[in-house]
């Protein structure tokens, strides 16, 4: 079975270095090797592994336990560092009292700068990071390719060229959010493109997907510099760039607002399938045997990644390496099972755009660094580590 | 076997093809017929003057606006023994880029980063890439010896020059739109490519690439560089002059650099919801300075134009705060923002209100009209120390 798994998933870079594929089987038929190593990884995290028969649950549990705790944590950090100093006691006095707990005793600067800046901001990166993280475990898994992440089906660039339309066309100055409404409409607008142009000929496939949007991502790349190109107004065309470069200094409780519900409703889609999503990445065939509704998993997922993607680069531009990174990660600590994966890569991708986010802001304070150039300096170099590390580990086996 | 017909047609093939090689011989490049300047590093190859036709001196005379003192005034020997007065050669600095400053006449030389560049006459149709130096350029010579303008100089969005600039054609991008304006000179920008310059200059135009500097103490020299290139020395001594006495107008008013009573001061815009600030070695950055503030940014660390948040503006805590964008692009809500801003209730700049939009082209141009951006600056942060002063803007070239 596990050969089986590994051959039908075979590109999975880091599956040959990993637990292995999915298991199936794990609820019913007691852990794989896999699971054991994965088991032996955890028990120094969590004491209890053994103390239960769902490896599944223990990952996922122990897992989000740590993630959370972590995210709690940086949260905090965030919260209370930045370019104006608050000292740490009127931090946490804002924080208890945005909670509802306690009353601040903090200048109004200081509730400022920690309610209506960082706070916000820190809910968007968590957010964005949530989305992008979830949208690359799916795209990994839904096209076995393990360089997939939320810009290979043209939703990033579609997302791109809403909001550059809405700054050639001044939309942004009429309505505030004139640009993230375009944006999402963009992504989703690609999508369907690429969905449309995949279905021609009748016969719909993965492999006809991932080159259409091949495709559909360098039309539309053209376009955006045909646009850029073209427009005659330097201020429009350097607002245009600025958008482009990404980052999250501009969040505000009102953006927060906004993009929440969706990711949260497409991270629930995309965990809803998950188990179907393990089956597929199997043999189509094999998946349709055990009763997945192939069509409806595939296009939900699509739909919920394409959806989060969309809301994500609205309020964040494009940042790069999120959606590569987290899930990779993530998959050589849990394994490639998207049950325990995608609500990880949840909180997994958000802890990441947390981090990078504040280290974009503090580290040359009082300016600030785009938040892509973190993602990617910090990024880089800590996945090529993990993959040596653990192509080393593999060939001592 | 070859049939005769087939040689034939051979020997008028032979025919044709030395006749046209006789022909080729006989059209050796001409010795430089009338391009009104050549470049030194042009290779004697390259294109001949009909392929980029030059406008000939006689056609298009050295304006008398601008006279060239003459080097050798004994049209007029004075048959007394009175002593002949000599010559008047206006002394003109020695600054880098001009070969060789004793040289007055033509041809002269100029060297910029791109090299050598021989100029054999005043050029007459000048092109330029950037709004500075068409600013600087407007101010030294007459229209009439425009080739073209850059698609910024007729903008009054960011150009200073805009109402002078206009009816002045303007280019598009591309060399073969540069070399359709029928330029004798052409001066490009910083950042245009090694490999434009390459393929103007094969073209058989000359090309220099003046610097511009952000600050206006840095263009004089520039100024004076291209007055030489274009053979306006006068003109542009007095503009030098002009830009000297403002400056020293303005610095001898305002507190030296490191007193106390200078106030701090950011230059700031904002794009696509994201607060930028000028920080050291920026146009607007050197304005503040020397304007007699304290560019509260470069204090804080930030060097050039940096992304800051809402916070860094607490954390800077300005006395004034410039907004160095056009209005039409946001300047306006972006101070409302700013004074509204619950974070920034306490910042100095906010309490007193000294949140002002300025004429951002004075402050982000580069060319002597940054001095209009630092007596701008001087008179909003100091208005009692020039009370008895009315600024007013640099005139353009009218001619003599």
């Amino acid at each position: 079975m596990r050969s089986l798994h590994a051959k039908a998933a075979g590109i999975f870079l880091l599956r040959t270095v990993d637990s292995g594929a999915p298991n199936l089987r794990s609820d019913r038929d007691g852990p794989s090797s896999g699971v054991q190593a994965a088991r032996g990884r955890l028990k120094h995290l969590w004491p209890f592994v053994g103390f239960t028969n769902s490896p599944v649950l223990v990952k996922l549990g122990v897992g989000s336990m740590f993630l959370v705790a972590l995210a709690f944590a940086l949260a905090i950090t965030a919260a209370a560092v930045g370019p104006y100093t608050i000292p740490t006691s009127n931090v946490v006095g804002i924080l208890l009292e945005q909670a509802g707990i306690d009353q601040s005793t903090s200048s109004d600067t200081e509730q400022a700068i920690v309610a209506t800046i960082r706070l916000p901001r820190i809910i968007l990166a968590l957010t964005v990071g949530a989305a992008l993280g979830v949208a690359g475990a799916v795209m990994q898994g839904l096209f076995r390719n393990p360089m997939a992440d939320p810009g290979i089906i043209g939703v990033s660039a579609g997302g791109a060229l809403g909001a550059v339309v809405a700054i050639s066309i001044g939309a942004q100055v009429v309505l505030p959010l004139a640009m993230p409404a375009m944006s999402f409409a963009g992504a989703t607008a690609a999508l369907a493109l690429v969905y449309v142009v995949a279905s021609i000929g009748g016969r719909f496939s993965m492999a006809a997907l991932l080159l259409a949007g091949v495709a559909i991502s360098a039309f539309v790349a053209a376009v955006l510099s045909a646009i850029i190109l073209f427009t005659r107004d330097l201020e429009a065309q350097r607002e245009m760039l600025f958008w482009l470069a990404g980052g999250l200094g501009a969040s505000t409780w009102a953006d927060a607002r906004i993009a929440v519900p969706p990711v949260l409703v497409g991270i629930a889609a995309a965990v809803a399938f998950s188990r179907d999503l393990n089956l597929l990445m199997v043999n189509e065939e094999e998946a349709r045997a055990l009763g997945v509704r192939i069509g409806l998993t595939r296009n939900t997922l699509l739909l919920a990644s394409s959806m989060i993607t969309g809301a994500a680069v609205a309020f964040s531009g494009t940042i790069a390496f999120v959606g590569l990174i987290a899930p990779h990660v993530l998959r050589l600590a849990v394994g490639a099972d998207h049950r325990v994966l995608i609500p990880l890569s949840a909180l997994g991708g958000g802890v990441f755009l947390l981090a990078a986010d504040t280290l974009s802001r503090t580290v040359i304070t009082p300016a600030e660094i785009p938040v892509g150039v973190v993602t990617a300096l910090v990024g880089a170099p800590f996945f090529i580590l993990l993959l040596a590390r653990n192509k080393a580990r593999a060939s001592m086996l | 076997m070859m049939s005769i017909s087939k040689l034939g047609y051979l020997a008028i093939l032979l025919t044709i093809v030395l006749g046209a090689a006789l022909v080729a011989c006989g059209m050796e490049p001409e010795p430089a017929t009338s391009p009104a300047v050549a470049p030194a590093t042009a290779p004697t190859a390259m294109p001949e003057p009909t392929a980029t036709p030059m406008p000939a001196p006689s056609a298009t005379p050295v304006p008398t606006a601008t006279p060239e003192p003459t080097p050798a005034p004994t049209a007029t020997p004075q048959p007394t023994a009175t002593p002949v007065p000599t010559p008047t050669v206006i002394p003109y600095p020695a600054v880098s880029g001009i070969v060789d400053v004793s040289n007055r006449g033509w041809p002269r030389e100029v060297e910029t980063t791109d090299g050598v560049v021989r100029l054999d006459e005043p050029p007459q149709r000048i092109l330029s890439y950037s709004l500075g130096h068409d600013e600087i350029l407007l101010a030294l010579v007459d229209k009439s010896r425009f080739a073209a303008v850059g698609p910024f100089t007729g903008d009054p969005a960011y150009s200073n020059v805009a109402e002078h600039a206009a009816g002045l054609p303007t280019f598009e991008k591309g060399v073969e739109n540069v070399l359709a304006t029928r330029p004798d000179l052409v001066i490009v920008s910083k950042f245009t490519d090694a490999d434009i310059v390459g393929l103007i200059q094969e073209a058989g135009v000359p090309v220099a690439r003046p610097a511009l500097e952000s600050s206006a103490e840095g263009n004089i020299s520039t100024i004076l560089l291209m007055g030489y290139m274009l053979g306006v020395e006068e003109r542009a001594l007095e503009l030098v002059a002009e830009i000297e006495g403002r400056l020293a107008l303005v610095t001898g008013r305002v507190p030296p650099p490191g007193d106390p009573e200078r106030p701090a001061v950011i230059s700031m815009t904002r794009y696509s919801d994201v607060l930028y600030a000028a920080g050291a070695d920026t146009t607007e950055g050197g304005i503040l300075e020397t304007a007699g503030g304290v560019n509260a940014a470069a204090r804080d660390g930030i060097a050039g134009h940096q992304t800051i948040s809402i916070e860094s503006i607490a954390s800077m805590n300005p006395d004034v705060i410039l907004i160095a964008q056009p209005v039409e692009y946001g300047a306006n809500e972006l101070r409302d923002d700013l004074l509204s801003h619950p974070a920034l209730a306490e910042v100095s700049a906010v309490k007193s209100e000294m949140v002002q939009v300025v004429d951002s082209r004075k402050y982000t141009t580069l060319s002597h009209w940054n001095v209009r951006g630092i007596e701008q600056t001087a008179l909003t942060l100091y208005p009692d120390r020039f009370e008895d002063v009315e600024f007013s803007d640099f005139e353009p070239y009218e001619g003599e």
